[in-house]
């Protein structure tokens, strides 16, 4: 065989020398994404993801989580996430080793109510929820959303939330004014938008929207027919959508997370060891992934 | 000899006229199809999270204003590649004047203004954003079409604008370009009939429709046929000038591509998975070394075989475009497009890939590729990383890389004696000049 000639040494010579290279940092990175795709996918976590209500801090559901685990016996833990304007991230509490289920708050320095706001604050969760996801590795998770958190939450599965390996079980909104505080027959830019990316939501989505009632008309602060406009945005593009209405003892707009009803139907639907999940768990996670 | 009736044969068909006129714009086009394609590199590759430079370098740990330099290098391209079509009018338009002896910078602007009129439309309800995907490279064919019948017409019935000759005064110029008023308007009336016809068909949602139904088509399971067919289909639109379908095609199959995904990390081993020739993973981890139609293994063979120097130099400069995947910069260069020459290889090659790289995963020599690959990885890297750093997957790559480039190098000598005998072309023009 004839020897090649110079250049054709120097040809390959330099190919060979940058698959190398290339191998093997490639190499290094696909054992590694790897091994983190296949931690996530064994990972027993499922976080309680909640967003309070314009106006609150990390600290509104507090008083819920208290009575939450004195009704199931759990201790599920508790980690509170801050995230400022600038887009620093605060973190406080701990998840206890072991507890597959913590409650996880995300707050917002800026809490101020209105359509812009609910924006940036979703991109704000979004920022949080990426950074709690490489963290925890967890592969679902369920949210809880009082009052504009509800809002956020849409926004967020509408526009940000795109994982292939992540799902979100099911999600309870908590007095969360779909149309702000405008009369059905006007629809808010953000309800027309909400229905506009309905088709963003997840589809294997369970959706449960609790309102409550003083009178016939209003919790207080957010009119009936505003909660009920969930409807035009969930129904028909999640899996299930529930509307419950409660009534009676703190069924005023705020004091919604501690009416026992309210806490009856979370601990139910949304905490992971409800009575009706059991069975269906294993089955479920087969399905979703 | 027969193959020197091939060579005859190839030789008429380049010097057709708008063969010449389509090879001219090409090679014109090429430094700034470079550019786009560096910058696509930036932008996609090295400054993205998911992208494959950025994944390996963890840029996404180290770099400060990773956001703002993808958005800097995303310009850039959008300005090159993504205009391209419009370009290709202009330049094509220039060039067919000007074989036609009848020099027309008009002719030109003309060109590219009515392709741009044809395809514009601001996505409803945010009229500051325009549609830009009939301007990129995929649509580069119907751009150069464009310009060449614009050009044509020019010549015909407009009249001569040369505003670099030596002596023609300022009347000149202004008679010349009064002349031209008739051939712009004409060309501008047609472009904006089919303008209107562009936008019923947008305003009826014809458009949305059509997409719906190639989604479906392919939303359904797939068979390994596809494969071949996808394979087929997309180097031979490419080879003909027109890339869309390559955009469609990237999004297909994800369901099966997951359901690969979840079966391998909850069993722990890729050997048993659900769809093992999914085309996502088949025709993505073998078809594409370098790009549509193995363009890596063109850049190598000429670099390795050509005898022209200026040709070498022209895959020196693709290479690394080339090496992620970024075809657009050698297939300018070397004028690939509509080029009988390289069809052959160009079409085949990626089918021989398929059936070999399956072959070895279904005799269980290497495992299937299962593992997601991140944006903009190198082609011959695709098989190595999907199937979890498997080296023997990594080793056939490279044999079946060299494989294609011997195969490709007797197409590459046969385009390069084509092209010396079209010189006869060149010289016919240099004693046209003398004539003048």
């Amino acid at each position: 065989m004839k020897r090649l000639s110079k250049p054709h040494r120097r040809l390959v010579g330099w190919l060979a020398l940058i698959i190398v290279i290339f191998a093997g940092l490639s190499y290094f990175w696909t054992t590694q994404n790897i091994h983190q795709l296949r931690t996530r996918q064994e990972s027993q976590m499922s976080p309680i993801i909640m967003i309070p209500g314009s106006s609150a801090t990390v600290n509104r559901f507090d008083g819920m989580i208290d009575m939450l685990n004195n009704m199931d016996h759990k201790r599920h833990s508790l980690l509170k996430v801050k995230v400022y304007n600038d887009g620093h991230i605060v973190y406080s509490g701990r998840i206890r080793q072991g507890d597959n289920e913590p409650f996880i708050v995300v707050g917002f320095q800026n809490n101020h109510d209105g359509y812009s706001n609910i924006k940036k604050q979703a991109k704000m969760f979004n920022k949080a929820f990426n950074q709690l996801k490489e963290r925890y590795d967890f592969n679902n998770f369920k949210g809880i959303g009082h009052s504009n958190g509800g809002l956020i939450y849409t926004y967020f599965l509408e526009h940000y939330f795109n994982e292939n390996q992540i799902t979100i079980k099911r999600l309870m909104t908590i007095g969360s004014p779909y149309n702000f505080s405008e009369p059905t027959s006007r629809r808010t830019e953000m309800l027309r938008d909400f229905i506009k990316y309905r088709k963003n939501l997840p589809s294997d989505l369970e959706v449960y929207s609790v309102a409550g009632a003083e009178n016939y008309v209003e919790d207080g602060i957010v009119p009936l027919s505003s909660v009920l406009a969930g409807k035009y945005v969930y129904q028909g593009a999640v899996k299930h959508y529930t509307q419950t209405t409660v009534t009676g003892k703190l069924a005023q707009h705020s004091s919604l997370p501690k009416n026992t009803e309210v806490l009856d139907l979370v601990e139910r639907y949304i905490v992971q060891n409800g009575r009706r999940r059991n069975p269906t768990q294993n089955q479920d996670q087969d399905n979703n992934q | 000899m027969n193959t020197e009736r091939i060579v005859d044969r190839l030789v008429r068909f380049r010097q057709r006229p708008f063969i010449r006129v389509l090879h001219r714009t090409l090679i014109t086009l090429f430094p700034l199809i470079v550019v786009g394609a560096f910058a696509r590199i930036g932008y996609e590759n090295l400054f993205s999270g998911n992208g494959f430079l950025g994944s390996i370098l963890h840029v996404t740990d180290w770099l400060p204003f990773r956001q703002f330099l993808r958005a800097v290098f995303s310009d850039v391209q959008r300005v090159t590649v993504g205009w391209s079509a419009p370009f290709a009018a202009m330049v094509s338009a220039m060039i067919t004047t000007r074989i036609k002896r009848q020099e027309n910078i008009l002719a030109g602007i003309t060109a590219a203004a009515a392709y741009v009129l044809i395809f514009v439309h601001g996505i409803r309800g945010n009229s500051q954003v325009i549609e830009m995907r009939y301007y990129s490279v995929t649509w580069l064919i119907i751009g150069i079409i464009v310009g060449y019948l614009v050009g044509r017409y020019f010549a015909k019935y407009g009249q001569q604008v040369n505003f670099f000759e030596h002596g023609s005064t300022h009347e000149d110029v202004m008679a010349a370009v009064l002349k031209n008023m008739r051939p712009v308007l004409v060309v501008f009336i047609v472009a904006f009939i089919l303008h209107i016809g562009y936008a019923s068909y947008r305003q009826f949602n014809l458009d949305g429709m059509v997409s719906q139904w190639l989604d479906s088509l392919i939303d359904r399971n797939s068979n390994y046929f596809l494969n071949i067919l996808l394979s087929l289909i997309n180097t031979v639109l490419v080879w003909l000038g027109f890339a869309e379908p390559l955009t469609i095609t990237s999004q297909a199959y994800s369901n099966e591509v997951y359901a690969n995904l979840t079966y391998a990390l909850t069993h722990k081993t890729s050997w048993h998975i659900p769809y093992p020739f999914t085309p996502s993973s088949l025709y993505t981890g073998f078809a594409v070394f370098g790009g549509v139609g193995l363009s890596l293994a063109l850049v190598i063979g000429i670099l390795w075989a050509a005898r022209s120097k200026r040709k070498r130099t022209i895959a020196k400069i693709s290479i690394v475009p080339s090496f992620f995947n970024l075809w657009a910069p050698i297939l300018f260069g070397a004028q690939v497009f509509l080029n009988p020459a390289f069809l052959l290889p160009f079409v085949i090659l990626p089918i021989f890939n398929i059936l070999v790289g399956s072959f070895l995963i279904f005799i269980h020599a290497i495992p299937p590729m299962v593992y997601p690959v991140p944006n903009g990885t190198p082609g011959i890297l695709i098989p190595f990383i999907s199937t979890g750093g498997n080296w023997v997957a990594l080793l056939i790559t490279i044999v079946l890389l060299i494989i294609d480039i011997i195969l490709y190098i007797p197409f590459i000598k046969l385009a390069e004696r084509v092209d010396e005998r079209s010189v006869t072309d060149r010289e016919e023009e240099s004693t046209d000049e003398k004539a003048k």
